[in-house]
Parts: C-alpha cells; structure tokens; sequence
C-alpha cells in the first residue's frame, strides 16, 4: 500500500468514528498542554535565573583563592609559582594576580598641606595589561599608563575626610543619598559632590612606625575613576587600582622603612579570565586539582542548573502524568476499534494486505491522534503562557510598569512560561511518539486476527 | 475450541482444473467451507497439502501468502464483506491498493469492472446506500478487478432473494468463462449447482460424489 492510500484508510477510520476520535484528541491535547505548560515554566524559571546570573558577572571569570588552614592561615599560597601555573594551563586567556597590601597599612593624604586623609582605601595591584582587559568601565579619564599612576573606584573621593572640620560632619556620607525617601533605588541625582574632584590630583601614600614617625612617603596620580562594579571587586566602588610593580615596590619599601623582613609576594586572589563559557568547569577543575579555591558564576550557574534540572523533571513528570492517561485513552480507543473491525481486518487479509499494511493503518491512526493532539495541544499551551505571564507580569511588584504587552507576553526576561522552538518541537514530536506508542499493542492486535473471520456470517 | 478434537475432512484427493466452475455441495456441517478455507490457504490443514499452480500454499509464510492471494485469488463472500467506508469503487480498488499500484490506474480498472456488473451508476455509493444485489456485485466486481487465476465463492447468494441470486449466479459464471478463470463455489443450494459443470458432494468430510454435470445451464451470460 502506498503512503496516501494508508492515511486515507487512516483518515476514513477516524472520521468514521468521530465522537470517540475527538475524546481520544481531547485527551492528548490536555496531556501535551499540561507538560508543555509545566517544562515552559521551568524554562521560565531557568531564563530568569541565568539572567539574573549573567547581570552578576562575568561568566568567563574565575576567582582564585589561597587553601586556607584550620586555623585560617594559607596553607597553599598565591604566589607568582602559583600565577605561572595556571598561565600555563590551556584556554586561559589571562591571569590578573591582584596584590594586596597585606601587613602595610598606608595613611593616604590628598590636598594642599594633606587637608583630607582618606578614611579608607581597598588598594588593589593589577599588572598594567591586565588592567585593561579586566572590563573596567571608564566613566573619567584614562587607564594608568604611566607608572606612578592609580585608577580610582567611582565613589572613592567620598572617603575623603576634612580633617579641618569637626568629628561627624567631615565627610559626605554618600550612602544616604543611594535611596530615595520611599525606600526605593536612587538614581544618584541628588547626590551633591564630594569634597573635591582627585582627577588627576596627587595622593601621598604615607607609612608610619609605633612612635607615629613617617617612615616611607610615596606621591600617586589619579589617572582616571572606573564605574562601581562589585563583580569586579570593591576597589572599583572605594579603591584604587594600582599598576602592580608600583603597588610592590612600594611595598617592599615600607617593609624596610619599617625595619621588617621582606617576604615572598602572596596575592589575595587572581582573577582567570577563560577564553569561552563553555571550558569554564574545565579550567576550574584544572585549578581546584592544584589545590586552590576557586568561585566562578559558571560554578554558581551550574549548581543552579542541576536544581532547575530537578525543578524541570518534577514539573515535566506532573505533566507526563496527564499525558500518560491520554494514552491510555488512545490504547482503550484503539483496542475497541480493533474489535469493532475483526471482520473488515480479516477480510483485508483474505483479499490480499499485507500485514505489515495492517499494522501501518492502526499505527497511522493512533499516530494521527496523538499529532494532532499535540498540534492543538502546544497551541493550547502557547495561550496558557500568554495567560499566565500577563497575569504574572501584573502582579509582579518588582516588574519593570513601562514593560509593553508584547514585551510582558514574549520577551522580558522575568516571563514566568516561556516556550522556546524547541519545547515546541518537543510536545509535538512526544505527544506524536505518545500516540505510535500507544497504538503498538491495538496494532499488534490487529495483525494478529485470522482472514477467517472474513468466512464468518453472523 | 476446546480440547476435544474434530475430524472435519478426510480423505480428500481433489485435482480442480482450470477453467473450471467447480461446486462444492452439501449440506451444513458437511465440511465444505472448511474445505474452501484450505483451498484458499486461510486455514492450513493439519495433515496434507494444498497447491495452486504449482505453489504449496499451506507452508507459504504469511506475506508470501498475502502476495499470493493478491495475484492468484479473488473472494466472493456470503455477506459481501465491503468496506463500510469506501465507495463501491473504493472497495472494487481495494486489492489493487494493496498491490501498491496507484489511485488513477486501479481506479480506472475498478471502474470498468464496476461498469461490466451494471454499476456504472453506482460508483460513488457507499455499501450503506445499495441493495443487498448491488452489494454482492461489488463484491464480484472486487473479486475479478485483479484478474485472479481462481474465485472462491461461499454462499455468494445465500443473503439474496432467488431472482437476484440468479442474476448473481449468471453473472459469476459469465465472467468466469469470459476470462477463463476458476470458480470454486461453496453451496448448500441444489439451485447453484446447477450453474456448475462439476459438482463435489461432501457428506461428513468425505466425498460421496464427484461428478461432471450434464444439465449445467449452458446459456450465453453477456457481460
């Protein structure tokens, strides 16, 4: 029998027995929209939460800490054998090692005669290449090109402190101004500016000994302020970002003037930037087998993956359960037409079809059934999604109000259902695999009636 | 069904012709059908052979016999047997389409046939619309449309009144000659043995008789 004529035979089948046909459809079509709707919110689920992840931070960054001990001393250091070796490693595209200041502690004066000390400072060493492919946003001047140079965090000038005013209104407490009254973000408008502009100014780094005594006095220029970016540390709100030799010259320095004994460099972390998203958990491992912490957002993402996985399979099984009733409902209508049709089968058989033919036509049916079931079903479940985000897009109190209905229905990215092609391409192909599967045993059933139940005569 | 077991035919040793209008006659319980559905490879037996043109056909696999009945043999049923949801020159087609051959061709050739038994007119019918006569035409129509080297008939007029049965009879035989073919038919009715030119007589699973007819209604049928 050729392809046409099965589905012909097919069709005649089903339209024969309408009523029973539509049941068994109706079936289908609550059993695809119900596991379409569940995964399409497991989806939804898994969208924002990478969203979220990815506005975080970088993907491709990992964190590199130092094996600390029981007794929170480094038991494996950062040091440059340390940055070596993970240079070396395949796929990094490079390795920011950022120095701390460690035991130094710097007094750092801006202004005529040292008026304003700076309350607090997290200085940072980077090496001059490195800083400018971390990403750093620059809202004001340029990179640290020279040594003697300093990149300052966006809100750093509010540590400065008059030291001619009085305790308690010598500083401009900027952290007031980051809410509005209603408790709600400000845009940072009504925050007056800081005592004054460091750009391109100098800063004094000075150290002092037990008696107060300046020991080691070092000048610094501002070269240029990066945006607040807390994914790429601290420094980049209430820091400086140093070009690493000067950072340890200046350190070694102290260390003498102070009159102690020079140690290795140790770093407080190094940042790995890989070359793609997907060779993050690799390099990652690589590093943690070194024996280092790590933290990347793709370890994070990750993590979250495997929950929302398990979050999709409950979702996904709620459905199926739907759907699993559906092909109970196509074998139960399959096995009656089965029965109805013994003679018509038999007579089938005894004009010359083959069985394999047979078998085609009861699968073609159950087929049938289950695709268009499922056609109609993940149309169903496209509405439902619809539904759903424009119910959850009004009572979201964190949504954004100026969002369009288009935007609220397919594209923000806090839609709670989404359906992507292939969540599509999937109902259709299982509800599809749902109905053959299903018709297997009624088609077996069928083949396995005798040409002579055509020689009956009731 | 059950355990108990039913010698249904014995003894039998049958060489039909072809050409032949061959009528297997006896009364209910004789064994004649059981003897048509191992003629017709439906139902092997249990002990012996069965051959048509030189292919033993109770040890032919099931698509073999499939392929064999498609070629070989044609159906003529009680109850006519068409399919409810064709038209009568869908059923006609029918073993055309299990052939594979195309929608035109097997039409055209229905159509034909269709037209040789007077249904021209009732092509697009459905079995629910036509009279037990015209069924049964169909079902000859069905019969004949692949050419088949032998027809087996069982009762074809035992659901008609005698007038149509007569019609149906000669209708049989017309076609059988015309095209030179084998008609094996099944019959209680002394009536439709008198169409045949060679008539078996089964009584308990044995024949009694084999016998040529003398008074076979020899009249020129026009198809």
């Amino acid at each position: 029998m050729k392809l046409t004529d099965i589905i012909k035979m097919c069709w005649d089948n089903l339209f024969r027995r309408k009523a029973r046909t539509f049941l068994s459809i109706l079936g289908v079509v609550i059993g695809c929209c119900s596991i379409m709707t569940m995964l399409s919110i497991g989806v939804g689920m898994t969208a924002s939460q990478t969203a979220w992840i990815e506005e975080m931070g970088d993907l491709t960054v990992i964190e590199v800490y130092p094996m600390y001990g029981m007794m929170g001393e480094a038991t494996l250091k950062l040091n440059d054998d340390a940055v070596n070796s993970i240079k070396s490693l395949e796929n990094v595209k490079f390795v920011a090692p950022k120095l701390g200041v460690g035991d130094i502690y710097f007094d750092i004066y801006a202004g005529l005669n040292k008026r304003f000390r700076i309350s607090y400072a997290e200085i940072v060493g980077y090496d001059p290449e490195v800083i400018g492919g971390m990403g750093y946003e620059l809202i004001d001047g340029e990179l640290p090109s020279k040594s003697g140079t300093a990149l300052m965090g966006q809100y750093f000038e509010y540590s400065l402190m008059d030291t001619r005013r009085p305790e308690g209104r010598n500083m401009v407490d900027y952290y007031s101004y980051m809410y509005n009254p209603d408790g709600t973000l400000s845009d940072g408008s009504n925050l007056p500016d800081p005592y004054m502009s460091l750009k391109d100014k100098e800063l004094t780094f000075e150290v002092v000994d037990e008696n107060q005594n300046v020991v080691y006095s070092k000048t610094v220029n501002i070269s240029g302020k990066v945006a607040e970016n807390y994914a790429k540390g601290y420094e980049t709100s209430q820091g400086l970002i140093m070009r690493k030799d000067d950072l340890k010259q200046m350190l070694t320095a102290a260390t003498k003037a102070l009159g102690r004994k020079v140690k290795e460099t140790e770093y407080n972390g190094i940042t790995v930037k890989v070359s793609d998203v997907s060779l993050v958990s690799e390099v990652e491992s690589q590093i943690r087998e070194m024996g280092y912490q790590t933290s990347s957002m793709e370890s994070i993402r990750e993590s979250a993956q495997k929950e929302m996985a398990t979050v999709q399979l409950v979702l996904g099984g709620i459905g199926a359960v739907s759907l699993f009733v559906a092909a109970i409902g196509i074998t139960n209508t399959m096995i009656m037409s089965v029965s109805e049709r013994t003679k018509e089968i038999g007579v089938m058989k005894a004009i010359g079809c083959f069985v394999r033919d047979i078998r085609k036509v009861f699968l073609a049916e159950a087929g049938f059934i289950g695709l268009l079931g499922g056609i109609i079903g993940a149309a169903l479940s496209f509405l439902v999604a619809c539904v759903i985000n424009y119910i959850a897009g009004h009572s979201d109190m964190m949504g954004n109000p100026a969002q369009s209905l288009y935007e609220m229905l397919f594209t923000s990215p806090t839609r709670l259902s989404v359906i992507p092609v292939w969540l599509f391409a999937f109902g259709l192909a299982f509800s599809l695999f749902v109905g053959l599967a299903s018709g297997f045993y009624p088609a077996n059933k069928a083949v396995r009636i005798s040409a002579l139940e055509a020689m009956k005569n009731e | 069904m059950g355990s108990e077991l039913v010698v249904a035919l014995r003894n039998i040793n049958l060489d039909i012709y072809r050409g032949e209008i061959c009528c297997v006659f006896g009364a209910s319980g004789s064994g004649k059908s059981t003897l048509l559905n191992m003629l017709a490879g439906m139902d092997p037996p249990s002990k012996g052979e069965v051959y048509i043109d030189g292919v033993r056909i109770n040890s032919l696999g099931e698509n073999e016999l499939a392929a064999f009945r498609q070629k070989n043999i044609g159906f003529v049923f009680q109850s006519y047997n068409l399919m409810p949801t064709l038209t009568a020159l869908e059923n006609v087609a029918l073993p055309l389409m299990f052939c594979g051959s195309d929608k035109r061709a097997r039409e055209s050739a229905a159509a034909s046939v269709l037209r040789a038994v007077g249904l021209g007119n009732r092509m697009k019918h459905y079995p629910s619309q036509m009279s037990g006569g015209q069924q049964q035409r169909t079902g000859i129509a069905r019969a004949f449309v692949a050419k088949p080297k032998i027809i087996f008939a069982d009762e074809p007029t035992g659901n008609l009144d005698s007038k149509t049965a007569k019609e149906i009879m000669r209708m049989m035989v017309g076609f059988t000659r015309k095209y030179n073919e084998t008609l094996v038919l099944v019959t209680h009715n002394p009536e439709l043995a008198k169409y045949a030119d060679r008539i078996i007589t089964l009584l308990d699973g044995e024949i009694v008789s084999d016998e040529h007819a003398e008074n076979t209604i020899k009249e020129e049928i026009n198809i």
